[in-house]
Order: C-alpha cells, then structure tokens, then sequence
C-alpha cells in the first residue's frame, strides 16, 4: 500500500483569522519505508501526520491510500503511536494492547492470542498483568507499539514517540524499535525534532518549514536498515545531519528575525 | 546491622505505631464512656437524658435477644439497601443520559446541583402522603436524597474525559458504544465510584431519619416509641443497634464498590 498525501492545506480557524498549519504539502510513502518528518516546533508537522492517519480532515487536498481517499482513521492501514503513550491507565498492559482488537470486533480469545504474541514481539512477555503505571516510560511507549502492531497495519504513524523519554532510554529504545520494525516489513511515518533520530530512522527525511509548515527539502538517506548503533558515527550519518541543521537553523532564525 | 535486620526493624517500628494508634483510639473511646458513667454517677447528668452506661448495657442485653428488633432491623437493611440500589441504578443512568448531550447537560446541571442540597426533609410529609407510613416511603425519600449525588457525578466524570482517550478510541476505530465501556467509563469511574460513596452514606442516613421522623416500622421507629414512652435506657440501646446495622451496612457497601475495580 502506498500512503499518498496531495496538495495538502491545512486551516485552523482562530480568533483574528486563520491559522495555516499545513501549505501545499504533496509526499508519498512506499511500502516498507521508514520516512521521517522534522521541523521547528509549532511547524505543523503533528498536524500532517494526524491528517495521514485520518484523525482529520484537510481544508485543501487528499490523503489517499493506494488511490482510496482516506477519510477516517483504520488502524488496520495507518496505526498511531502517540507522543504521551496514551495507555488507559485502568486497563492492564494485555488489555490495552488488546484493544484495536477488541474494538474491530476480535474475540477476547483471538485477541489476546496475538496481543501476548505482540507483547513478546516488543520484549515485554512478562509484564502483561501489570497496569501502565507501574512501568517506565520506555516501557509504556513499548506497549503503545505493541498496541499498534496488533492490527497489523501497514504504516505505523509515530508522533514523536520518544520525546517525553529521557536521552538514554530514548536511544537505547529507538534502536532496538527501530531493529524490530525494520524486519516487520512496516512503513513508519516518524515525526521528530531530533536530528539524529530523524537521520537514524529515515529511508528518507522530510524537512517542513516553520509555520506554515511547507516542504523545504527531501533528503535520501543511504545505508540498510536495521542499522547499528555505530551508524550514528559514520560519514553519511554525519553530512546528512549538519545538513538538517543548517536547514533548520535557518528556518527558526527567519522565524525569530 | 545488614539491610535485612535494618527493614525487619523497621517493620516492627511500623506494626508497633499501627497499635499505638489504636491504643490511642482505644482510650479516646474510653475516655468517653468514663465521663458518660462520671456524669451519671455523680448526678450531673438526669437518668431521663443518660442512663448511666451499665444501665444501657443491661438494657442492650435484653433488647438483642427480641424478635420484634431484628424485625426492625431487617426493616431497615433492606429500606437502605434498596434505597440505595435503585438510586444507583436510576443515578448512573440519569448521569449517562444526560452526559450524551451538551445542552441537555448544561441544562439539567443547576437542577441535580440544586437537587444535591436541597432538604428532602421538607417534603417528609407529603411522601407519607403519597407512599404511606410504610418502607415505601423511607425508600423513596432516600433515594430522592441519594439519587441527585449519583448522577450529578456520574454525569460529571463522563463528561470530563481527557482528550487523549478520546483520541485513543477514534485512532483505533472504537464505535460509540466501545467509546463508552472502554474508555468513558474507565476514565470516569473514579468520579463516577465518588458519588455512589455519597449516595450510600445518604440512603443509610435518610432511611433511618425517615423512620424517626414518621413510620410504622424499622429501627428508627423502635427508638421514637421508646423515647415516646420515656424508656430511655431502651432508647439509648436501640441507638447503639442501630449504629452497629449501618455501620456494617455502611462497611459492606463500600467493600462491594472497591472489589467493582
């Protein structure tokens, strides 16, 4: 399935006219394809990926999902992870990653047959009757990829999964997630403000502008997934992120000017 | 000291604060009931307004035993207990109904929040009016009073869910019932278990004030008669019985909304 995003406008009505968070965004994302997008905060890039994944509707343009236009979520096409992990903290860890499930209609047996098998995939087999709280927030965001997985999607929809982690876990999590989804076979649309996880994750990188969020740029990122952790100290690594950098930089500085 | 003999230490300190407190508690209690015999033997306070406690212990003793009191308890359990189911089952569905809607919410809002502290008390003699001197009316008078917390609460938490759930239940394609079970409720109970806690310590409080106030059976009946007839040890004890019903009502209640979740 290929995930095709065409002549996007995004429209906020606000007090004292309109806020364009999105302005003629065209992208598409292949099958398999780890793409992520990176901009200045408030650039509306947020707001892009909640459009491809159907949570709402554009002003302007199509999301379409090998030529069907998209006009609700299906997380059985495009499954969200969200930045806060969103796990409903009065359900167990099985019963959250159940709950696409449930929802689409599983049997509880079924369900859970592939949420525990889900959990394994994600390397939490033996937390499964605990409740969210009680785990760390690497952990949390392992359920909420696990919750996401159980639909089996195509694309996972990843909003800045590992900005609330704190710098170790988030590399040591963005490894060993980024191994995991890279054999699935998955498409990942990963929105970040990081460089380096916006290089490390990325087949290719989408820089927006600040807002409103535009395409400045598309870069193509060299090297087989899964990738090492020593990736992060090659060349290639190395010029595509001072290449964002500077692109960045330059977006936020006429931001400021 | 290793760390294990310093944590075994620390856990007898606790279990000894723990009997300490209810050592404490224990005098308090004590302390009570020694200035209740103080006052009666030394005649500070009439055998007409205190019986001394023995006189009330004796007089506990004898009633215990009688037919007629277990009656009036049983009387009284099941006006409480059915008081506060219908007021539960009516509340939350009140609550629900009302949440599914934004105007209607606003609407009804002053209503229940009126209805909430309203004195039912007033109206005692029309529900003997309408439902007889019977349980009837202690039970519906209960439930007016428990009702109005339960579905001002109810009505509360569903309305009030974070966002983030909500999304969670549009991302995974929930339909608007699944909205409901799994994330509304869920995120609402809290809200929703705080106002069935008041609903039921107002059906105890209301039946028993009901049947003080005007019936025809029930504990609170049987201590209006022993006041009407100046047995007031009998009163006293009737007191304590009852006491000793809600408070394992009261108890019992409780544990059932706890094991709910």
């Amino acid at each position: 399935m290929t995930l095709k995003v065409q002549d996007l406008d995004i429209i906020y009505p606000v007090d004292g006219g309109d806020l364009v968070a999105c302005q003629n965004i065209s992208l598409s994302v292949q099958p398999g394809e780890f793409v992520t997008v990176i901009g200045p905060s408030g650039c509306g890039k947020s707001t892009l990926l909640h459009a491809m994944g159907g949570m709402l509707r554009p002003t302007r343009g199509t999301v379409e999902a090998d030529g069907t236009v998209i006009t609700g979520p299906d997380p059985r096409k495009a499954a969200f992870v969200f930045q806060d992990y969103s796990l409903l903290p009065w359900k167990t860890v099985i019963q959250n990653v159940e709950i696409g499930l449930i929802f689409a209609g599983s049997t509880k047996k079924d369900a859970r047959r592939i949420a525990v098998e889900k959990l394994e995939r994600v390397g939490l087999a033996g937390y499964r009757d605990m409740y969210p709280r009680q785990l760390s927030g690497g952990m949390q965001q392992r359920v909420a990829v696990a919750r996401a997985l159980a639909l089996e999607p195509e694309y996972l929809l990843m909003d800045e999964p590992f900005g609330a982690l704190d710098e170790q876990t988030r590399r040591a999590l963005g490894v060993d997630l980024g191994e995991r989804l890279s054999k699935s076979g998955r498409g990942v649309v990963l929105i970040t403000h990081s460089l380096e996880e916006a290089v490390y994750w990325a087949d290719r990188v989408i820089v927006l502008s600040s807002r409103p969020g535009r395409i400045v740029k598309e870069i193509q990122v060299h090297g087989d997934r899964p990738r090492p952790l020593e990736f992060m100290t090659t060349e290639g690594f190395t010029e595509v992120r001072a290449e964002l950098f500077s692109l960045i930089e330059s977006g936020s500085s006429q931001e400021i000017a | 000291m290793n760390a294990a003999d310093r944590s075994h230490h620390r856990r007898w300190f606790s279990l000894s604060r723990r009997f300490q407190i209810r050592l404490l508690q224990t005098g308090v209690m004590a302390l009570v009931v020694l200035l209740w015999a103080g006052a009666s033997h030394f005649g500070y306070a009439s055998p007409l307004v205190l019986p001394p406690p023995t006189v009330v212990l004796r007089e506990l003793v004898g009633v215990i035993v009688l037919p007629s009191v277990w009656g009036a308890a049983w009387v009284t359990t099941y006006s409480i207990l059915l008081a506060f189911g219908l007021a539960s089952g009516i509340g939350t569905l009140l609550g629900f109904i009302f949440s599914r809607n934004r105007k209607l919410a606003d609407g009804v809002t002053p209503l229940l929040a009126w209805g909430y502290v309203f004195p039912f008390a007033l109206l005692y003699p029309l529900f003997i009016l309408w439902f007889g001197a019977g349980p009837a009316s202690k039970v519906a008078y209960a439930l007016a009073n428990a009702v109005f917390p339960i579905a001002f609460n109810t009505m509360r938490g569903l309305s009030s869910i974070d966002r983030k759930f909500l999304a969670i239940g549009q991302a995974f394609g929930a339909s608007r019932w699944q909205i409901d079970w799994h994330i509304k409720l869920g995120a609402a109970w809290p809200m929703i278990l705080s106002g069935l806690r008041i609903g039921a310590g107002m059906a105890t409080v209301t039946v028993v004030l009901g049947e003080v106030l005007g019936a025809d059976r029930g504990l609170g009946h049987a201590i209006q008669q022993a006041v009407n007839t100046f047995r007031i040890p009998r009163s006293y004890a009737l007191i304590l019985i009852t006491m000793a019903v809600t408070g394992g009502l009261l108890w019992g209640m409780e544990r059932l909304l706890q094991s709910n979740k």
